[in-house]
C-alpha cells in the first residue's frame, strides 16, 4: 500500500454546494498541499475523510482502511489539526493534553515537553486566555505529541503572525523528517505551501483542478506571452488558456505537457515568450480558467 | 439607536410571540388555583432580556456594533431598552390582555392588585438581571465587585424562582428593592456595560500566563477524564445548589433542624426544570462544544453517542436511586427511580437536539420548549396513575430512541460541528 490515503468518486451534496465527484491521492511519506480559495470544499473534504457526516458516494481509503469500517482504527493512526478545534471546557492547557493523552498508546511525554517549550504554553495556561495562534499551537502539540502517522492540517496557518507560522512549520518539518509521517495540509496561503508540500492538489468549486508533485506541475506550466497581427483572435485550446487580451498583445497559460505551443504558432501566434509560474500564479490562472467554463 | 433597537426585534421577534402568548396563557392560569405556575413564568421570562442580549454579545455583536457610527452611550441605551423596558411593556400587556379575559369570562372584578404585582415584579426582575448579566464579563471575576456580582445575580435568580417569596413580605419587598436599585443603576451604567462587553478580550483582560511550565500532564485521561471532570464540576455546583436551597428553607421556616425528608423536598426544584436546563448547560454543551475535536479522536461514533445520551442522564439518575435509599418507606419502591428515569429520559432528548441544530438558537428554542413541557405537562396528568413499570419502560425507550437518533444523526451530517463564524452570526440562522 503506497498511498497514505485514497480518496474515490466522493460526492458529497448540499443545498447550496456540491463536492465532487473528487479522486485524490496521497502518496504515504508525502507532505500534500490541498489548496483552493474559500469555500471550494476542502474541510468538507477532510470532514469526510474523519468521518464527520456521511458521503453520497465514492470510497475513502486511509493506510489501507475503509474510513466507515475502521473510524477508531483510522483515528488511532491519524491526527487532525484546525484552529476550529474547541478545547476551551477544559479549562486549562494541561488538562486539554491529559485528556487527549488518555487515547494514545504511544503519546510521547518528553516530545510533549518539548512542544509545549517550542510552543510557549504551560500546562497551567487558561484556554480561554490564549490568542488565536496560541490555540493553533495546542492543536499542533496535540497532535503531534501521538506521533501520527498521517497528519491532516485544516488551515494550520489562519490568524498565525509571521513568526509562529515559522515556528509551526519547523516542528512539522521536523515531525515528518524521518519520511514516514504523511502530511495532509489544507490551506488557501499558497506561499507556505510552495516552501513545504513535495505534492499539491488544487480545488475549486468542489472539483480537483490538479493534482501531483509540486515541482513537476511549476515545471509543466508556463506563462506565455505572445504578440497577433491583423487582428487574429486567439481561442481557448486544450492546453491552453487565454488570460489577458491587451489588442495584439496577450498573455496565457500554456501547458507543456500539450501541443498548444505549436498550435500557437500555426494560429500566427509571433514572439512567443515563456516564463516560469510561481505555484500561486498557477493557481490564479487555473481559476480563473476553471470560472471561464 | 432607533436603529439598534428595531435590529434586535427583528431578528427576535419570533421569540417574543412566543413567550408573549405563553406568559398570558400561564398568566391567565394563575388565577385558577388548580395551575400554579407562579416559577415558570418568571422561568420564562429569563429568556426575553439579559438572556437573549447575551446571545447575541456572545456571537461578538458587541464588536460588530461598537464599530458602527452610533455612541456607546446611546448603544447601551438601546440594549437597555430591548432588555427591561420593552420586554416589561410585552409582559404587562399579555399579562392584561390574559387577566381582562379571565375576568369577563369568569364574570369578575379586574384583579388589579394583582396585575401591578405581577407587572412590578417582572420589570424589575427584567431590570435586575440586565444589570447583573450584560455587566458581567465571561469567565470568573476578577474583582470583588465581579464576585459580588455573580453572587448576587445567583441570589436573585434563585430566590424569585425557587422561593417564591410573597412580595408583600418583608423579604419580598426587600427583593424588589435590590431589584429596583439594580433596574435604574443599569440604565445609567449601561454605556460602561458597553465598553467593557465589546472591548472585552479574554486573552488580554484575563490572561495570567505562567511561563516556564512546560511540565506533560501525568494520570489517566480520555473518556474516564472527561466523564470525571464534567461529573466532579457539576456535582460541585449540584451540592452548591442544595445547600443553598436548604439554607433558604432553614430561613423560611425559621428553624435550625431540618429532617433528611425535608432536606430532600426542599432540592426538589433543582431536579425539576431548573434541573434539566442546569444539565444541559453544564453537561450536555461541553461535549457539544469540543464535539469537532472529539470527532477526530478514536471514539466510535456508538460511544459518543452513548456519552452524550449518558453524560446528563446517569447523575440524575444517581440522584434519583439516593434518594429512594433516603426515603425509605414509601408505597411503591419502584415509583421514585422510575421519576427520575423519567427525568433522565427527558434529559436524553437534548442530545439529539443538540447533535442536530448544533449551538445556534434552534437547539436553544427544542430545548426551552422541552423544559417548558416537562414542567407544565405534570401537572396536567397528576391525576392519572399509571404504573411505575410503564413509566420506566417508555422511559427506557426514550433513551434508547435518543441514543439512536443521535448515533444516526453524528455520521450524517457534521453540521453540529462545523466551524462558524461568530462575529456576524447574531444575524443569520434562525433569527
Amino acid at each position: 500500500m503506497n498511498n497514505a490515503i485514497e480518496i474515490r468518486g466522493l460526492i458529497k451534496n448540499y443545498p447550496a454546494f456540491k463536492l465532487g465527484p473528487l479522486d485524490l491521492t496521497v502518496p504515504r511519506g508525502a507532505i500534500y498541499g490541498l489548496i483552493g480559495p474559500n469555500g471550494a470544499g476542502k474541510t468538507t473534504a477532510i470532514d469526510l475523510i474523519f468521518g464527520m457526516g456521511k458521503s453520497d458516494a465514492g470510497s475513502i481509503n486511509v493506510l489501507g482502511l475503509d474510513h466507515q469500517r475502521a473510524e477508531v482504527q483510522i483515528k488511532q493512526r491519524a491526527a487532525y489539526v484546525s484552529p476550529d478545534l474547541n478545547f476551551q471546557v477544559w479549562g486549562k492547557v494541561g488538562k486539554a493534553i491529559r485528556f487527549v493523552r488518555g487515547f494514545y498508546p504511544n503519546w510521547d511525554d518528553a516530545y510533549c515537553a518539548t512542544l509545549m517549550k517550542a510552543f510557549g504554553l504551560s500546562d497551567t495556561d487558561k484556554i480561554t486566555t490564549l490568542s488565536f495562534g496560541a490555540k493553533t499551537k495546542l492543536s499542533l502539540l496535540l497532535a503531534l505529541a501521538r506521533r501520527p502517522e498521517i497528519l491532516i492540517l485544516d488551515e494550520p496557518t489562519t490568524g498565525l503572525d509571521a513568526v509562529s507560522k515559522q515556528q509551526v512549520f519547523a516542528e512539522l518539518l521536523k515531525a515528518v523528517e524521518d519520511g514516514e509521517r504523511t502530511v495532509l495540509i489544507s490551506s488557501h496561503g499558497l506561499s507556505d505551501i510552495e516552501r513545504f508540500a513535495d505534492h499539491v492538489g488544487m480545488i475549486k468549486n468542489g472539483k480537483l483542478l490538479l493534482e501531483g508533485r509540486t515541482d513537476q506541475i511549476v515545471d509543466r506550466f508556463r506563462l506565455a506571452e505572445f504578440f497577433t497581427t491583423n487582428g487574429t483572435t486567439i481561442p481557448n485550446c486544450n492546453g491552453l488558456t487565454i488570460l489577458k487580451r491587451n489588442e495584439n498583445r496577450w498573455r496565457a497559460l500554456l501547458d507543456q505537457n500539450s501541443n498548444a505551443q505549436n498550435w500557437l504558432q500555426t494560429r500566427g501566434a509571433e514572439n512567443i515568450s515563456l516564463t516560469r509560474l510561481t505555484l500561486e500564479d498557477l493557481f490564479v490562472a487555473l481559476v480563473k480558467d476553471e470560472e471561464a467554463k | 439607536m432607533k436603529r439598534i433597537i428595531l435590529d434586535h426585534l427583528k431578528r427576535w421577534s419570533w421569540l417574543w410571540l412566543v413567550i408573549g402568548v405563553a406568559n398570558g396563557f400561564m398568566t391567565g392560569s394563575l388565577l385558577d388555583e388548580k395551575h400554579n405556575f407562579g416559577a415558570l413564568t418568571f422561568q420564562l421570562v429569563l429568556w426575553l432580556g439579559a438572556m437573549q442580549l447575551n446571545f447575541d454579545l456572545q456571537r461578538g455583536v458587541g464588536r460588530t456594533v461598537t464599530t458602527l457610527p452610533v455612541t456607546a452611550r446611546q448603544i447601551g441605551r438601546a440594549w437597555w431598552i430591548v432588555s427591561v423596558a420593552l420586554p416589561a411593556l410585552l409582559l404587562a400587556a399579555t399579562s392584561g390582555i390574559a387577566l381582562l379575559l379571565h375576568s369577563t369570562v369568569a364574570t369578575t372584578a379586574f384583579p388589579m392588585n394583582h396585575f401591578v404585582v405581577i407587572t412590578t415584579a417582572n420589570t424589575l426582575f427584567l431590570g435586575a438581571l440586565f444589570f447583573l448579566f450584560v455587566g458581567a464579563l465571561p469567565g470568573w471575576p476578577q474583582s470583588i465587585f465581579g464576585w459580588l456580582r455573580h453572587i448576587l445575580s445567583i441570589g436573585i435568580l434563585m430566590g424569585i424562582i425557587f422561593i417564591q417569596p410573597a412580595l408583600d413580605t418583608p423579604k419580598g419587598i426587600a427583593l424588589l428593592l435590590v431589584a429596583a436599585v439594580l433596574t435604574v443603576a443599569g440604565w445609567f451604567h449601561s454605556e460602561q456595560m458597553v465598553l467593557l462587553r465589546a472591548g472585552f478580550r479574554p486573552g488580554i483582560q484575563l490572561g495570567k500566563r505562567h511561563p516556564g511550565l512546560h511540565k506533560a500532564p501525568a494520570g489517566f485521561g480520555g473518556l474516564p477524564f472527561l466523564w470525571q471532570t464534567l461529573i466532579i464540576r457539576v456535582g460541585y455546583m449540584g451540592i452548591a445548589i442544595v445547600v443553598w436551597m436548604v439554607v433558604m428553607q432553614l430561613t423560611r421556616h425559621g428553624s435550625t433542624k431540618l429532617s433528611p425528608k425535608q432536606i430532600f423536598e426542599a432540592a426538589m426544584p433543582a431536579f425539576s426544570t431548573f434541573g434539566y436546563f442546569f444539565m444541559f448547560m453544564f453537561l450536555l454543551l461541553p461535549m457539544i462544544m469540543q464535539l469537532r475535536h472529539l470527532r477526530s479522536l478514536p471514539i466510535s461514533t456508538a460511544a459518543l453517542s452513548a456519552m452524550l445520551v449518558l453524560l446528563p442522564t446517569v447523575p440524575i439518575f444517581a440522584v434519583g436511586m439516593v434518594w429512594a435509599g433516603f426515603h425509605g418507606a414509601v408505597e411503591n419502591v419502584f415509583q421514585i427511580p422510575s421519576n427520575f428515569l423519567t427525568c433522565a429520559a427527558m434529559l436524553s432528548i437534548g442530545a439529539p437536539i443538540f447533535v442536530w441544530q448544533g449551538l445556534r438558537t434552534g437547539s436553544y428554542l427544542l430545548l426551552m420548549v422541552l423544559v417548558m413541557v416537562s414542567g407544565i405537562g405534570p401537572l396536567f396528568f397528576q391525576h392519572i396513575k399509571i404504573p411505575a413499570s410503564i413509566t420506566a419502560l417508555v422511559s427506557l425507550g426514550v433513551i434508547a430512541l435518543s441514543f439512536e437518533i443521535t448515533r444516526r444523526l453524528l455520521k450524517s451530517s457534521s453540521q453540529a460541528y462545523r466551524p462558524m463564524p461568530t462575529n456576524m452570526s447574531g444575524w443569520g440562522g434562525w433569527r
